[in-house]
Protein backbone atom coordinates (compact mmCIF):
# COMPACT_ATOMS: atom_id res chain seq x y z
CA UNK A 1 0.00 0.00 0.00
CA UNK A 2 1.44 3.02 -1.11
CA UNK A 3 -0.73 7.14 -1.14
CA UNK A 4 0.81 8.61 -4.23
CA UNK A 5 0.67 12.61 -3.40
CA UNK A 6 1.21 14.59 -6.73
CA UNK A 7 1.97 17.81 -5.98
CA UNK A 8 4.47 20.26 -5.81
CA UNK A 9 7.87 19.16 -3.88
CA UNK A 10 8.12 22.32 -1.40
CA UNK A 11 5.68 24.29 0.26
CA UNK A 12 2.33 23.20 -1.03
CA UNK A 13 0.25 23.51 2.41
CA UNK A 14 -2.94 21.25 2.09
CA UNK A 15 -0.37 18.47 0.73
CA UNK A 16 2.01 19.11 3.42
CA UNK A 17 -0.43 18.65 6.08
CA UNK A 18 -1.88 15.23 4.45
CA UNK A 19 1.73 14.22 4.09
CA UNK A 20 2.44 14.83 7.81
CA UNK A 21 -0.89 13.32 8.55
CA UNK A 22 -0.13 10.21 6.61
CA UNK A 23 3.71 10.27 8.27
CA UNK A 24 2.68 10.00 11.80
CA UNK A 25 0.56 7.19 10.95
CA UNK A 26 3.08 5.30 9.19
CA UNK A 27 1.57 5.27 5.78
CA UNK A 28 3.98 4.71 2.91
CA UNK A 29 3.70 8.04 1.30
CA UNK A 30 5.37 8.80 -2.45
CA UNK A 31 5.50 12.32 -3.27
CA UNK A 32 6.01 13.60 -6.46
CA UNK A 33 6.02 16.64 -8.83
CA UNK A 34 5.18 15.79 -12.28
CA UNK A 35 6.37 18.96 -13.38
CA UNK A 36 10.26 16.78 -12.47
CA UNK A 37 9.33 14.85 -15.29
CA UNK A 38 11.41 14.10 -17.77
CA UNK A 39 14.05 16.38 -16.26
CA UNK A 40 14.58 14.41 -12.81
CA UNK A 41 12.29 11.13 -13.53
CA UNK A 42 12.84 8.33 -15.17
CA UNK A 43 9.30 6.97 -15.92
CA UNK A 44 8.87 3.18 -17.72
CA UNK A 45 5.70 1.76 -18.10
CA UNK A 46 4.56 -1.66 -19.59
CA UNK A 47 1.71 -3.13 -20.85
CA UNK A 48 0.84 -6.00 -23.31
CA UNK A 49 -1.36 -8.89 -24.07
CA UNK A 50 -0.76 -10.23 -20.54
CA UNK A 51 -1.66 -7.38 -18.12
CA UNK A 52 -4.77 -5.06 -18.18
CA UNK A 53 -2.82 -2.38 -16.45
CA UNK A 54 0.39 -0.28 -16.84
CA UNK A 55 3.46 -2.23 -15.01
CA UNK A 56 6.94 -0.52 -14.03
CA UNK A 57 7.44 2.80 -12.54
CA UNK A 58 9.20 6.04 -11.78
CA UNK A 59 12.95 6.44 -10.41
CA UNK A 60 13.21 10.04 -8.87
CA UNK A 61 16.46 11.60 -7.24
CA UNK A 62 15.28 9.98 -3.78
CA UNK A 63 13.32 6.76 -3.91
CA UNK A 64 11.68 4.73 -6.69
CA UNK A 65 8.04 3.68 -7.02
CA UNK A 66 6.32 0.42 -8.57
CA UNK A 67 3.06 1.36 -9.91
CA UNK A 68 1.18 -1.68 -8.92
CA UNK A 69 2.04 -0.59 -5.23
CA UNK A 70 -0.23 2.78 -5.61
CA UNK A 71 -3.38 2.31 -3.94
CA UNK A 72 -4.53 5.86 -4.05
CA UNK A 73 -3.10 9.16 -5.30
CA UNK A 74 -4.03 12.73 -3.49
CA UNK A 75 -3.80 15.64 -7.01
CA UNK A 76 -3.00 18.45 -5.49
CA UNK A 77 -1.49 21.56 -7.93
CA UNK A 78 1.26 19.92 -9.29
CA UNK A 79 4.00 22.05 -11.91
CA UNK A 80 3.79 21.89 -15.62
CA UNK A 81 6.76 19.47 -17.03
CA UNK A 82 9.53 20.91 -17.23
CA UNK A 83 11.83 19.95 -20.15
CA UNK A 84 15.51 20.20 -20.93
CA UNK A 85 16.28 24.50 -21.64
CA UNK A 86 18.46 23.03 -24.34
CA UNK A 87 15.89 22.71 -26.70
CA UNK A 88 14.52 25.01 -29.25
CA UNK A 89 10.92 26.69 -28.58
CA UNK A 90 9.08 24.32 -30.99
CA UNK A 91 10.75 20.77 -29.37
CA UNK A 92 10.33 22.07 -26.28
CA UNK A 93 6.86 22.60 -26.88
CA UNK A 94 6.49 18.78 -28.53
CA UNK A 95 8.79 17.26 -25.49
CA UNK A 96 5.81 18.92 -23.26
CA UNK A 97 2.89 17.65 -24.89
CA UNK A 98 4.51 13.84 -25.00
CA UNK A 99 5.83 14.33 -21.41
CA UNK A 100 2.14 15.26 -20.20
CA UNK A 101 0.43 12.78 -22.33
CA UNK A 102 2.80 9.90 -20.90
CA UNK A 103 2.70 10.49 -17.54
CA UNK A 104 -1.37 11.42 -17.42
CA UNK A 105 -2.34 8.75 -19.60
CA UNK A 106 -0.54 5.88 -17.06
CA UNK A 107 -0.84 7.76 -14.08
CA UNK A 108 -4.68 8.23 -14.75
CA UNK A 109 -5.42 4.60 -16.03
CA UNK A 110 -4.43 3.19 -12.38
CA UNK A 111 -7.43 1.66 -10.33
CA UNK A 112 -7.14 3.24 -7.11
CA UNK A 113 -8.44 5.90 -5.08
CA UNK A 114 -8.68 9.18 -6.10
CA UNK A 115 -9.05 12.74 -4.45
CA UNK A 116 -9.47 13.91 -6.55
CA UNK A 117 -9.56 12.46 -10.34
CA UNK A 118 -8.18 15.40 -12.23
CA UNK A 119 -10.70 14.74 -15.02
CA UNK A 120 -13.83 15.07 -12.21
CA UNK A 121 -11.85 18.41 -11.01
CA UNK A 122 -12.13 19.72 -14.65
CA UNK A 123 -16.10 19.36 -14.76
CA UNK A 124 -16.24 20.91 -11.46
CA UNK A 125 -14.28 23.21 -12.11
CA UNK A 126 -16.95 24.88 -15.01
CA UNK A 127 -18.52 27.59 -13.55
CA UNK A 128 -21.53 27.30 -15.46
CA UNK A 129 -21.79 23.83 -14.97
CA UNK A 130 -21.11 24.29 -11.69
CA UNK A 131 -23.96 26.43 -11.29
CA UNK A 132 -26.57 24.18 -13.16
CA UNK A 133 -25.50 21.13 -11.35
CA UNK A 134 -25.54 22.67 -7.88
CA UNK A 135 -29.22 24.20 -9.02
CA UNK A 136 -30.19 20.73 -9.76
CA UNK A 137 -28.87 19.24 -6.47
CA UNK A 138 -31.46 21.79 -4.72
CA UNK A 139 -29.29 24.59 -3.88
CA UNK A 140 -29.96 27.76 -4.15
CA UNK A 141 -27.83 29.86 -6.60
CA UNK A 142 -27.90 33.69 -7.56
CA UNK A 143 -29.22 34.96 -10.52
CA UNK A 144 -27.06 34.78 -12.98
CA UNK A 145 -26.37 35.82 -16.55
CA UNK A 146 -23.41 35.05 -18.82
CA UNK A 147 -23.54 37.27 -22.24
CA UNK A 148 -21.70 39.24 -24.47
CA UNK A 149 -24.77 41.54 -25.43
CA UNK A 150 -24.58 44.81 -23.53
CA UNK A 151 -28.30 45.61 -24.03
CA UNK A 152 -29.10 41.96 -22.08
CA UNK A 153 -26.66 42.90 -19.30
CA UNK A 154 -28.49 46.09 -18.52
CA UNK A 155 -31.79 44.61 -18.48
CA UNK A 156 -30.72 42.14 -16.61
CA UNK A 157 -29.17 44.22 -13.89
CA UNK A 158 -32.33 46.29 -13.98
CA UNK A 159 -34.27 43.31 -13.46
CA UNK A 160 -32.96 42.57 -9.70
CA UNK A 161 -34.31 43.05 -6.66
CA UNK A 162 -31.51 46.21 -6.04
CA UNK A 163 -31.17 46.57 -9.46
CA UNK A 164 -27.36 46.01 -8.49
CA UNK A 165 -25.35 42.76 -9.57
CA UNK A 166 -21.45 41.89 -9.37
CA UNK A 167 -19.31 40.84 -12.25
CA UNK A 168 -16.95 37.93 -12.06
CA UNK A 169 -14.73 36.11 -14.51
CA UNK A 170 -15.76 33.11 -15.27
CA UNK A 171 -12.36 31.45 -16.06
CA UNK A 172 -9.89 30.17 -13.11
CA UNK A 173 -7.38 31.16 -12.07
CA UNK A 174 -8.34 34.95 -10.49
CA UNK A 175 -4.88 35.85 -11.35
CA UNK A 176 -3.68 36.81 -14.49
CA UNK A 177 -0.57 39.33 -15.81
CA UNK A 178 -1.52 42.48 -17.83
CA UNK A 179 1.01 43.98 -19.29
CA UNK A 180 3.67 42.55 -17.52
CA UNK A 181 2.21 42.59 -13.83
CA UNK A 182 0.07 40.65 -12.41
CA UNK A 183 -3.12 41.20 -11.54
CA UNK A 184 -6.22 39.81 -9.87
CA UNK A 185 -9.93 39.87 -11.75
CA UNK A 186 -12.45 39.03 -8.26
CA UNK A 187 -15.80 39.86 -7.74
CA UNK A 188 -16.17 43.44 -8.41
CA UNK A 189 -18.17 46.10 -6.45
CA UNK A 190 -21.96 46.36 -6.85
CA UNK A 191 -22.72 47.19 -10.45
CA UNK A 192 -25.99 49.26 -11.71
CA UNK A 193 -27.22 48.98 -15.23
CA UNK A 194 -25.67 52.31 -16.11
CA UNK A 195 -21.73 51.10 -14.90
CA UNK A 196 -22.09 48.45 -17.32
CA UNK A 197 -20.54 49.76 -21.19
CA UNK A 198 -20.27 48.66 -24.46
CA UNK A 199 -17.34 46.72 -23.92
CA UNK A 200 -19.21 43.85 -23.16
CA UNK A 201 -19.28 42.61 -26.42
CA UNK A 202 -15.53 41.98 -26.40
CA UNK A 203 -16.09 38.61 -24.71
CA UNK A 204 -18.41 36.61 -22.32
CA UNK A 205 -18.88 38.48 -18.77
CA UNK A 206 -20.81 36.56 -15.98
CA UNK A 207 -22.99 39.03 -14.09
CA UNK A 208 -24.56 37.27 -10.61
CA UNK A 209 -27.20 39.04 -8.50
CA UNK A 210 -25.84 41.28 -5.45
CA UNK A 211 -26.93 39.43 -2.34
CA UNK A 212 -26.39 41.44 1.03
CA UNK A 213 -24.98 39.27 3.27
CA UNK A 214 -24.29 38.56 6.94
CA UNK A 215 -21.33 36.43 6.24
CA UNK A 216 -19.73 34.00 3.76
CA UNK A 217 -19.26 30.39 4.81
CA UNK A 218 -16.33 28.31 3.18
CA UNK A 219 -17.90 24.70 3.34
CA UNK A 220 -14.88 22.06 2.91
CA UNK A 221 -16.59 18.20 1.94
CA UNK A 222 -14.22 15.45 2.36
CA UNK A 223 -16.07 12.31 2.05
CA UNK A 224 -19.22 12.39 3.78
CA UNK A 225 -17.81 14.83 5.89
CA UNK A 226 -18.49 18.95 6.36
CA UNK A 227 -16.47 21.31 7.15
CA UNK A 228 -17.87 24.53 7.56
CA UNK A 229 -16.32 27.87 8.45
CA UNK A 230 -18.30 31.48 8.93
CA UNK A 231 -15.98 33.97 7.22
CA UNK A 232 -16.35 37.62 8.84
CA UNK A 233 -15.53 40.63 6.94
CA UNK A 234 -15.03 43.64 8.40
CA UNK A 235 -13.48 46.23 5.83
CA UNK A 236 -15.74 47.46 2.35
CA UNK A 237 -13.39 45.46 0.29
CA UNK A 238 -13.07 42.24 2.20
CA UNK A 239 -17.07 42.57 2.21
CA UNK A 240 -17.27 42.44 -1.69
CA UNK A 241 -14.80 39.23 -2.21
CA UNK A 242 -13.06 38.40 0.66
CA UNK A 243 -9.93 37.41 -1.09
CA UNK A 244 -9.43 41.30 -1.38
CA UNK A 245 -8.69 42.29 1.96
CA UNK A 246 -7.50 39.03 3.85
CA UNK A 247 -6.38 41.09 6.99
CA UNK A 248 -10.08 42.01 7.85
CA UNK A 249 -11.15 38.61 7.93
CA UNK A 250 -12.25 36.69 10.65
CA UNK A 251 -13.40 33.21 10.98
CA UNK A 252 -16.28 31.13 13.14
CA UNK A 253 -16.76 27.37 12.29
CA UNK A 254 -20.50 26.88 12.33
CA UNK A 255 -23.21 24.07 11.42
CA UNK A 256 -24.30 23.21 8.36
CA UNK A 257 -28.41 23.00 8.01
CA UNK A 258 -29.54 19.92 7.08
CA UNK A 259 -31.46 21.19 3.43
CA UNK A 260 -27.50 22.41 2.38
CA UNK A 261 -25.91 19.29 3.50
CA UNK A 262 -28.33 16.97 1.21
CA UNK A 263 -27.67 19.33 -1.74
CA UNK A 264 -24.07 19.28 -1.11
CA UNK A 265 -23.97 15.52 -0.91
CA UNK A 266 -26.18 15.39 -4.12
CA UNK A 267 -23.66 17.98 -6.10
CA UNK A 268 -20.72 15.88 -5.18
CA UNK A 269 -22.30 12.92 -6.16
CA UNK A 270 -23.39 14.48 -9.33
CA UNK A 271 -19.68 15.32 -10.01
CA UNK A 272 -17.55 12.22 -8.57
CA UNK A 273 -15.98 14.39 -5.93
CA UNK A 274 -14.22 13.19 -2.90
CA UNK A 275 -13.10 16.47 -1.89
CA UNK A 276 -14.01 20.37 -2.50
CA UNK A 277 -14.33 23.72 -1.12
CA UNK A 278 -17.62 25.47 -1.68
CA UNK A 279 -18.29 29.05 -0.78
CA UNK A 280 -21.58 30.22 0.30
CA UNK A 281 -23.27 33.40 0.90
CA UNK A 282 -25.82 33.67 3.95
CA UNK A 283 -28.12 36.53 3.86
CA UNK A 284 -29.81 38.10 7.03
CA UNK A 285 -32.51 35.62 6.59
CA UNK A 286 -30.27 33.07 7.16
CA UNK A 287 -30.17 31.65 3.87
CA UNK A 288 -27.60 29.92 2.22
CA UNK A 289 -26.84 30.84 -1.40
CA UNK A 290 -23.52 28.44 -3.01
CA UNK A 291 -21.25 31.14 -4.88
CA UNK A 292 -18.27 28.80 -6.10
CA UNK A 293 -17.28 25.05 -6.14
CA UNK A 294 -13.81 24.31 -5.79
CA UNK A 295 -12.90 20.99 -6.50
CA UNK A 296 -9.32 21.38 -5.20
CA UNK A 297 -10.06 24.74 -2.97
CA UNK A 298 -7.55 25.62 0.00
CA UNK A 299 -8.19 24.39 3.28
CA UNK A 300 -6.20 25.69 5.58
CA UNK A 301 -6.83 29.14 6.00
CA UNK A 302 -9.96 28.04 8.97
CA UNK A 303 -6.97 27.46 11.67
CA UNK A 304 -9.55 25.05 13.21
CA UNK A 305 -10.67 23.15 10.66
CA UNK A 306 -7.06 22.44 9.38
CA UNK A 307 -6.19 19.32 11.26
CA UNK A 308 -9.54 18.22 10.82
CA UNK A 309 -9.69 18.40 6.92
CA UNK A 310 -6.11 16.99 6.60
CA UNK A 311 -7.11 14.36 8.70
CA UNK A 312 -10.28 13.29 6.86
CA UNK A 313 -8.44 13.67 3.76
CA UNK A 314 -5.69 10.99 5.27
CA UNK A 315 -8.71 8.50 6.26
CA UNK A 316 -10.06 8.73 2.64
CA UNK A 317 -6.52 8.10 1.60
CA UNK A 318 -5.97 5.31 3.63
CA UNK A 319 -9.26 3.56 2.96
CA UNK A 320 -10.98 4.19 6.84
CA UNK A 321 -13.56 6.36 4.81
CA UNK A 322 -15.48 5.83 1.24
CA UNK B 1 8.92 41.33 -6.12
CA UNK B 2 7.24 43.56 -7.91
CA UNK B 3 7.43 47.30 -7.84
CA UNK B 4 4.11 49.36 -6.57
CA UNK B 5 1.43 48.60 -8.95
CA UNK B 6 -1.32 51.14 -9.23
CA UNK B 7 -4.71 50.10 -10.62
CA UNK B 8 -3.59 52.33 -14.20
CA UNK B 9 -0.10 50.37 -14.83
CA UNK B 10 -2.29 47.52 -15.04
CA UNK B 11 -4.49 49.12 -17.45
CA UNK B 12 -1.44 49.84 -19.22
CA UNK B 13 -0.84 52.17 -22.18
CA UNK B 14 -2.46 50.07 -24.76
CA UNK B 15 -5.08 50.34 -26.64
CA UNK B 16 -8.30 52.01 -24.79
CA UNK B 17 -10.39 49.37 -26.04
CA UNK B 18 -10.41 46.44 -23.53
CA UNK B 19 -13.34 43.81 -22.05
CA UNK B 20 -15.40 45.43 -19.64
CA UNK B 21 -14.47 42.37 -17.01
CA UNK B 22 -10.75 43.54 -16.86
CA UNK B 23 -11.49 46.92 -15.95
CA UNK B 24 -12.05 45.58 -12.77
CA UNK B 25 -8.46 44.26 -12.48
CA UNK B 26 -7.08 45.31 -9.37
CA UNK B 27 -2.86 44.76 -8.75
CA UNK B 28 -1.24 42.36 -6.86
CA UNK B 29 0.33 44.67 -4.64
CA UNK B 30 3.82 44.11 -2.90
CA UNK B 31 1.70 44.35 0.71
CA UNK B 32 -0.50 41.41 -0.28
CA UNK B 33 2.24 38.98 -1.88
CA UNK B 34 3.77 36.71 0.58
CA UNK B 35 7.04 35.25 0.13
CA UNK B 36 7.89 31.90 0.25
CA UNK B 37 10.03 31.01 3.95
CA UNK B 38 13.62 29.08 3.46
CA UNK B 39 12.97 26.03 3.52
CA UNK B 40 14.64 22.51 2.42
CA UNK B 41 13.20 19.39 1.47
CA UNK B 42 13.14 16.69 3.65
CA UNK B 43 13.40 13.45 1.14
CA UNK B 44 12.84 10.90 3.86
CA UNK B 45 9.69 13.35 5.56
CA UNK B 46 8.56 14.43 1.94
CA UNK B 47 8.24 17.94 3.45
CA UNK B 48 9.60 20.94 3.11
CA UNK B 49 11.59 21.58 6.80
CA UNK B 50 12.68 25.27 8.12
CA UNK B 51 16.11 26.21 9.05
CA UNK B 52 15.12 24.49 12.20
CA UNK B 53 14.23 21.09 10.76
CA UNK B 54 10.90 21.81 11.41
CA UNK B 55 8.24 20.50 9.21
CA UNK B 56 7.18 23.85 7.95
CA UNK B 57 3.54 22.23 8.16
CA UNK B 58 4.06 22.52 12.03
CA UNK B 59 6.34 25.65 12.22
CA UNK B 60 4.83 28.85 14.21
CA UNK B 61 5.12 30.72 11.45
CA UNK B 62 2.71 29.05 9.14
CA UNK B 63 -1.36 29.31 8.49
CA UNK B 64 -1.32 25.77 9.78
CA UNK B 65 -1.18 25.95 13.31
CA UNK B 66 -4.45 26.77 15.43
CA UNK B 67 -3.79 30.35 16.28
CA UNK B 68 -5.90 32.58 13.96
CA UNK B 69 -3.66 35.01 12.34
CA UNK B 70 -4.35 37.14 9.47
CA UNK B 71 -1.11 36.83 7.98
CA UNK B 72 -1.10 33.22 8.17
CA UNK B 73 -4.56 33.43 6.04
CA UNK B 74 -2.96 35.27 3.74
CA UNK B 75 0.17 33.21 3.16
CA UNK B 76 -2.38 30.50 3.07
CA UNK B 77 -4.12 31.49 0.00
CA UNK B 78 -1.80 33.52 -1.98
CA UNK B 79 1.39 31.69 -2.07
CA UNK B 80 0.11 29.52 -5.00
CA UNK B 81 -2.53 31.48 -5.91
CA UNK B 82 -0.88 31.97 -9.22
CA UNK B 83 -1.35 30.16 -12.99
CA UNK B 84 -0.63 26.67 -12.04
CA UNK B 85 -3.42 24.36 -12.45
CA UNK B 86 -5.96 23.96 -9.83
CA UNK B 87 -7.79 20.96 -11.14
CA UNK B 88 -6.34 19.70 -14.48
CA UNK B 89 -3.64 17.75 -16.16
CA UNK B 90 -5.82 17.24 -18.84
CA UNK B 91 -6.69 21.39 -19.80
CA UNK B 92 -4.57 22.61 -22.78
CA UNK B 93 -0.75 23.18 -21.98
CA UNK B 94 -1.70 26.89 -22.48
CA UNK B 95 -3.39 26.80 -19.71
CA UNK B 96 -0.75 25.85 -17.23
Amino acid sequence: MTVLVLTRQLVESPADLVVHELNQRGVPVHRIDPGDFPRQVMLSGRIGPEHHDWTGGWRGQHRELALGDVTAVYYRRPSPHEVDPALSDDDARWARSEARAAFTGIVQSMRCRWVNHPRHNVIADSKPRALATAARSGLRIPATLITNDPREARAFVASLPNRTAVYKPIAPPGQRVFNGEKAAVWTSPPLGPDDLTDDIAFTAHTFQQWIPKKHEVRLTVVGGHLFAGEIHAHSDESRIDFRRDYDALTYRVCTVPDDIRCGVQRLMSAFDLRYAALDFLVDHDDTWHLVDVNPNGQYGFIPELAQPIARAIADLLEGRMS
Amino acid sequence: MSTALTPARVEGDGPHQRPFGLRTARPITPENTMSVPQTTYCPEQQLALTDDGVPLVTAAATGTTYATDAGATRRDMQWFDDAVSDSDVDAPEEEE
